[in-house]
């Protein structure tokens, strides 16, 4: 907590629901198999809304990871940048009881918008059992997962290194 | 004429609930209350080791982690019968009032402020008016007029750039919207300022708790955190130092803002002090235990059958017998099958969707009860408890802002104690709490300063597992009321495991006697202005801070303008 790394990585979701905690578990693949450099900061974000908040602010880069519905085939992996990200997601949908849209109005209203944002979203297959496991539609494309958000942290100048 | 309303999802609120109102000449005659959300957190547990399960029940919620974490050690320990060292008491103690603190500023101002106060009319208030009416309620330190124009100019920018996000859902000009534009823009204000000191209760859990949003200190048997003054990587006099720094930028808000706020909501909406009591079998539990064995407790807690403080009957330590054999759980009217009225050590979760029967089962939640009856739980069952046991900060806080309610109201006879039985009173006995939890935040950290200078430095008890079967509770008083976690161990693994949450009692169906639920019965009479847009009762819903199982929370995409998604 002492360093204060300009890259953030928050993955979201509920382990507790199959592919519904994807975004969850690619972080911590991230934080068990990867050095950075320049250091980031790596985020497990569960289902949190404003508790996220500390970590937004104008001289942060964002990458989310988190499952999306974007009505396309499960294990679809797809981005969404800046402005669109708010402009594309339904802050009606969101079930918590402030989501992701939520925390970034916020953000923006209390002068904590981030330089950058990336979404970097997943369709899933499931998330209607309480089950650990991920599908295996979504195993299959875990590691485009994990390659997307390495090739996006790399144009954002973060190195990575398997350890 | 009985017209039928449906608010499905209620929003700003934790999880997906839907309401049914039928609404009789103006009024609510008949309500159902109905959770979305399957909940069967043993189908992951069963098998596991009882150490690890508070790691996944803080996963059932994203906002309710600690509180999940903390009942799950408290049932483990609990089943074998141990005690834990005070300094982890006290560690325990300070996260779960910095919580709590958080959790009731974030649901007032951000979750149900808006049912009250109207963003758009702000922009039309005069700052210098709303000014020297803020200075005249209270010396909160930012009321110059200045900060007030500020405030005005951000509004405007945010609702002139045409994305509204989180002011999306209010209802702008409603008839039922009393307030007038400056005290619209104070309550504005208060609602920007508080995201900062949310931010700052929830650094406190995070020095504490390692972490957030889960915490990572939790054991069954105590904390992991080490404490040594002199070390950078323990628990140590600098961070706590840290701690009681934040602790003093708290104290200001929930006194000068909080309390204040809440009460100029209840001078102008004074009609809501009379709607939306409900169920008046209250339950609340003890918390903050101070000695090792979980029978001395800063806040009391018990249980107050039909709203009369006399007749309280206080709930006495962690194995209190009382509370547990009191507790059952009804699925006549749940999407569940099996046996009804099941204590919770013998639950079940297996579904049975039959779709949304008026007269049948139509809700994921069961109908817990006590002693065979609803009760309510939350902030006011608590408040009323600790009101009756004599407890002095509550009858002070309360009285204070009784007292201002008075003032500002110019009433010329005292507002009594029984207002609380209310919509608005829901609110102000959270106010009166969070109070209760910033001083028994104050008085761990003493207790721990001083057990520390004491050379008092253990913080767990390694726990055994022995053979054969135990059962255990834990219980919190949780923001939202009683939680309470019940375990079934057998050979050192999870047989059983059932979480009994606040909301589970306050948004319960019907039970077996076809008795309704505390959400149903506080919305019966409310008045209903608009059929279109049913604000009334989400200001009563949302009076009880729904939390409704967070399972899921996936993003959804709109549909529209695929092209600024990049396909990978």
């Amino acid at each position: 907590m002492s360093s204060n790394p300009e890259v953030v990585v928050i993955g979201l979701g509920n382990i507790l629901m199959e592919d519904e905690g994807v975004g969850v578990h690619a972080v911590r693949h991230l934080e068990d198999k990867y050095r950075f450099n320049p250091e980031i900061e790596i985020v497990d974000g569960g289902t949190s809304g404003l508790d996220l908040l500390p970590f937004f602010g104008p001289e942060k880069s964002i990458l989310l990871i988190d499952a999306v519905n974007f009505n396309m085939e499960p294990g679809t992996v797809a981005s969404l940048e800046d402005d669109a990200i708010l402009a594309q997601l339904d802050p009606k949908i969101s079930l918590h009881h402030l989501g992701l849209s939520d925390l970034i109005s916020i953000s923006e209203l209390t002068d904590r918008k981030a330089k950058k944002m990336t979404l970097l979203g997943i369709q899933p297959e499931s998330m209607d059992n309480l089950d650990l496991e991920m599908t295996d539609t979504i195993k299959g494309i875990f590691d485009k997962v994990i390659q997307n958000a390495l090739r996006i942290l790399n144009e954002w100048g973060i190195d990575s290194q398997k350890k | 004429m009985t017209k039928r309303i449906v608010v499905d999802p209620v929003t700003r609120i934790e999880g997906h609930l839907r309401i049914d109102c039928d609404v009789t000449n103006g009024q609510v005659s008949k309500a159902w209350s109905s959770g979305q959300m399957w909940r069967g957190i043993e189908t992951i547990l069963k098998g596991r080791d009882p150490r690890d399960a508070w790691v996944f029940t803080q996963r059932i919620c994203g906002v309710c982690t600690t509180v999940h974490a903390i009942a799950s050690v408290r049932a483990v320990e609990n089943a074998l019968d141990m005690e834990i060292p005070v300094n982890a008491q006290y560690i325990r103690n300070m996260v779960i009032a910095a919580h709590g603190i958080h959790d009731h500023i974030v649901h007032f101002y951000h979750l149900s402020a808006l049912d009250w106060v109207d963003v758009v009319s702000a922009l039309s208030a005069d700052p210098k008016a709303a000014s020297k009416l803020a200075q005249s309620l209270s010396g909160h330190p930012n009321n110059g007029w200045q900060e007030y124009k500020a405030v005005q100019d951000k509004l405007k920018t945010f609702v002139g750039s045409g994305q509204l996000g989180i002011f999306a859902n209010g209802y702008w000009g409603h008839p039922a919207m009393k307030l007038p534009p400056e005290v619209n823009l104070i309550a504005a204000a208060h609602y920007l300022e508080a995201f900062e000191i949310q931010r700052k209760a929830n650094q406190i859990t995070t020095i504490l708790g390692s972490k957030t949003p889960h915490i990572q200190n939790v054991a069954v048997g105590g904390v992991s955190n080490p404490i040594n003054p002199d070390s950078q990587a323990a628990l140590n006099m600098e961070r706590l130092a840290l701690v009681k720094e934040l602790m003093n930028q708290l104290q200001s808000f929930i006194y000068n803002a909080y309390i204040v706020d809440v009460c100029v909501v209840a001078s102008f909406y004074q009609d809501w002090l009379g709607y939306g009591s409900g169920v008046m079998d209250y339950l609340s539990v003890p918390d903050f235990p101070t000695d090792s064995k979980g029978t001395q407790f800063g806040t009391p807690g018990g249980y107050i059958p039909g709203g009369d403080v006399s007749k309280f009957k206080p709930i006495t330590s962690f194995h209190d017998n009382y509370f547990r054999d009191g507790v059952k759980e009804s699925v006549k009217h749940a999407w569940y099958k099996g046996e009804s009225n099941l204590h919770p050590y013998k639950g079940e979760t297996e579904p049975n969707y039959t779709d949304f029967q008026d007269n049948g089962k139509y809700s994921w939640v069961k109908a817990p009860t006590f002693l065979g009856k609803p009760a309510q739980v939350g902030p006011l069952s608590n408040v009323l408890a600790m009101y009756a046991s004599g407890h002095k900060t509550t009858q002070k806080v309360a009285g204070v802002a009784l007292g201002k309610i008075k003032a500002i109201t110019k009433s010329s006879t005292d507002i009594p104690i029984t207002v609380l039985h209310s919509t608005l009173g829901r609110h102000a006995a959270r106010a009166v709490r969070c109070a209760v939890l910033f001083e028994e935040l104050e008085k761990n950290y003493d207790l721990l300063i001083n057990n520390i200078a004491g050379g008092d430095m253990t913080t767990f008890n390694p726990p055994v597992f022995p053979k054969g079967e135990q059962q255990g509770f834990g219980f919190h008083e949780a923001p939202r009321g009683v939680l309470s976690h019940w375990i079934v161990i057998k050979n050192g693994k999870i047989d059983n495991y059932q979480a009994v949450v606040p909301s589970t009692w306050n948004a319960a169906p019907r039970n077996d006697n076809d008795a309704i639920g505390p959400y149903e019965a506080s919305l019966m009479g409310n008045p209903i202005a608009d059929e279109n847009k049913p604000l009334e009762v989400l200001r009563t819903v949302h009076s009880f801070d729904p939390c409704l199982a967070c399972a899921i929370h996936l993003h959804d995409n709109k549909g529209k303008d695929i092209s600024k998604v990049n396909v990978l």
